[in-house]
Order: C-alpha cells, then structure tokens, then sequence
C-alpha cells in the first residue's frame, strides 16, 4: 500500500479510516426518517457517493479543459484518473439508489428525469474510458472534450428535481436535516471525500508510473 | 355449396343458442338477484383505494417490504466496490513495477539511469 500511496496519502487514509469506523455509530444513532423509517439510512452513503462522483467529474473536467487547450499531459493524467473514479462512485450510487427505491418507492427503477439523467452521466464517463482504452492515437484529446460535456451535464442533473416533476427528493432535503441527521450526513460526505483524495492519488501515481514506462520502453525500442 | 351448408350449419347454431339461451339467462339472472344483496359486503371487504401519499409506516404488514436487508446490502455494495478498486490498484500497481524491473533487467548493466529510480 506505500508503494501506492504518498506520505500525503497515507495520512488520508488514516484519517478516511478513523471516520468510517466512526461513522456506523453516528448512522446507529441518528433517529429513523419519519416517512420512510430505516431504510432512509442508505441516505448517509447514497448522497455523499453522489457528491464524490460530482467532485471527481469537475476534477476531470477541469484537468480536461487544461490538457485540450494548454496540452498538458500531467492534467490527463489526472483526469483520467478522475474518471475511473467518477464511474466507481457513480456505480456506487446507482446501485444503493435502487435499493433505496425498492423499498419507499415500491420499485427498482423509475425513468424519470433525475434518474435518467444520472444513467447517462454515468455512460458519459463509461464511454470516456472506452474511448482512452480502445481509441487509439489523438484519443485523449476526443475523451478530453466528451469529459467537458459530461462536467457541463452536472449541474443538470443536479437541479433536475427542482425543474421537472419527479418521485426523487428535491434538493432542499440536504440543507433542510434536523442537527441529529445532519451531522452524520456530512461526516460520511467528508469520509467518502477523503477516500476520493487517497483513491485519486493512488490512482494518479499509478498513470504516472505507466506514462514512465512507456516512455522507457520507446526509449529502450529506440536504443536497441 | 360448400358455402352453403356452412351458412346452414351458422343458422342452426342460433337456432339451437335460442332454444338454450332463455333457461340460461334466466339462471344467470336468479344467480345475480341472489348476489345482490352481499355485494355492499363485498365492496366493503375491498381496501379504500389510495390517492395521496402514505408513510411507510402506515401501511399494512403485508405491503412493507423488511428495510434492514436493503440498507446492508447497500452498505455493503459500497465497500465491495471500493475495496475492489483497491485491489485492482494494486494489482495494476504490480504489474508496472514488474514491467519496470524487467526492462531493467533486459538493458545493459553499464547505463546509468536506472529506470525504476526514473519512475
């Protein structure tokens, strides 16, 4: 795991791992939601893995947009990253999503807006990393612009509730939790985040290290 | 022909439902005006019908849906995806440094920059 990490890394994970094992106890002792009992607890890791997937899509377009206009390979190092991670989360939410529905709503899946939305983003950075691993030479450039239009989607789909009739709560349900759930809530936020930190740094030296040896081997195909 | 005789064979079929029919629908009628009078009992067995939103915990045994199982598997989904990306870091992690130490190996031991150092 050093190998892996940073110093700076490792002490992230440190501190990702003292608030997960904090975290149960908070969730435990958090009051049930009053409409929708117990299961409402999946609130506590399907919001925060939204917020993460958000954050790691603005990373990766940010960095994008760095690499399309300034080409700087550093930056699609780091946005690739992003967006592996931006699906991991992504799965993550659209799996614990339906679980969550299952129960309150009565069914697995519903084609509305918000949901909808948050499938295509999710193909969005799917078909970013097939493009980065089966499009060949000038690939990053086309992934870079389809990361901008996918960065661009977030707020869409973000504000898709407030604008469209939809089952899915509304965003004022976040800013609006009772102190007793609230503070659970964000605890988990800043856990999943810190484990986002540690997960794009491993992930960061790891395109690094990849970039190195293909740069050795051209050089070692070039020499021998 | 052919057409005539099966014309014939339609005629005789209502021909035979009219002789039938009468004594059905008069049992069909004795049977409703005997159910009659246990239809209000019948309506009343039928739950109200729903039309606003109802808490989860109002509703009855047999439409709730255990909410323990859910939320554990979701949990749990989570940390299988984030340990499982772990280890496929890790995986891919040693894969490099192996391709790393084995183009060390293959270049000559006079070159300097050693490229795991590089790396």
């Amino acid at each position: 795991m050093s190998a892996m990490l940073g110093r700076w890394s490792l002490g992230w994970l440190a501190v990702a791992a003292v608030m997960f094992a904090v975290a149960p106890l908070l969730i435990a002792q958090a009051p049930n939601e009053a409409t929708m009992g117990l299961v409402a607890k999946i609130v506590y890791f399907h919001v925060p893995v939204w917020f993460v997937m958000f954050t790691a899509i603005f990373v990766c377009g940010v960095a994008s947009g760095i690499h399309l206009f300034k080409d700087r390979p550093s930056a699609d190092r780091l946005a690739v990253s992003a967006a592996e991670l931006a699906v991991l989360f992504g799965a993550m939410g659209l799996t614990t999503g339906p679980l969550w529905a299952r129960v309150s709503w009565g069914a697995w899946w519903v084609w509305d807006v918000r949901l909808t939305l948050a499938l295509i983003l999710e193909m969005t950075f799917v078909a970013y990393l097939l493009l980065r691993k089966y499009g060949g030479p000038g690939s990053d450039k086309l992934s870079a612009g389809l990361a901008l239009f996918g960065m661009f989607n977030v707020p869409i789909v973000y504000v898709s509730v407030n604008v469209w009739r939809t089952l899915h709560p509304q965003t004022t349900v976040v800013p609006t939790l009772g102190a007793s759930m609230a503070g659970p809530f964000w605890w988990c936020v800043l856990a999943f985040m810190a484990l986002f930190l540690v997960m794009l740094d491993g992930r960061r030296r790891l395109a690094e290290q990849e970039a190195e040896l293909d740069r050795l081997r051209l050089a070692y195909d070039e020499e021998y | 022909m052919r057409r005539v005789l099966a014309m014939n064979l339609e005629i005789r079929d209502v021909g035979s439902c009219r002789r039938r029919c009468p004594s059905a629908l008069a049992l069909a009628l004795i049977l409703a005006a005997a159910l009659v009078p246990t239809a209000p009992s019948w309506a009343a067995a039928q739950p109200e019908p729903v039309n606003e939103f109802v808490p989860i915990d109002e509703l009855p045994e047999e439409d709730r849906l255990p909410a323990a199982p859910f939320l554990v598997t979701a949990y749990s989904i989570v940390w299988i995806l984030a340990f499982g990306y772990f280890w496929l870091l890790s995986r891919r992690q040693a894969d490099v440094e192996r391709d790393l130490a084995e183009l060390a190996r293959r270049r000559p031991v006079e070159d300097d920059d050693d490229p795991l150092e590089a790396a």
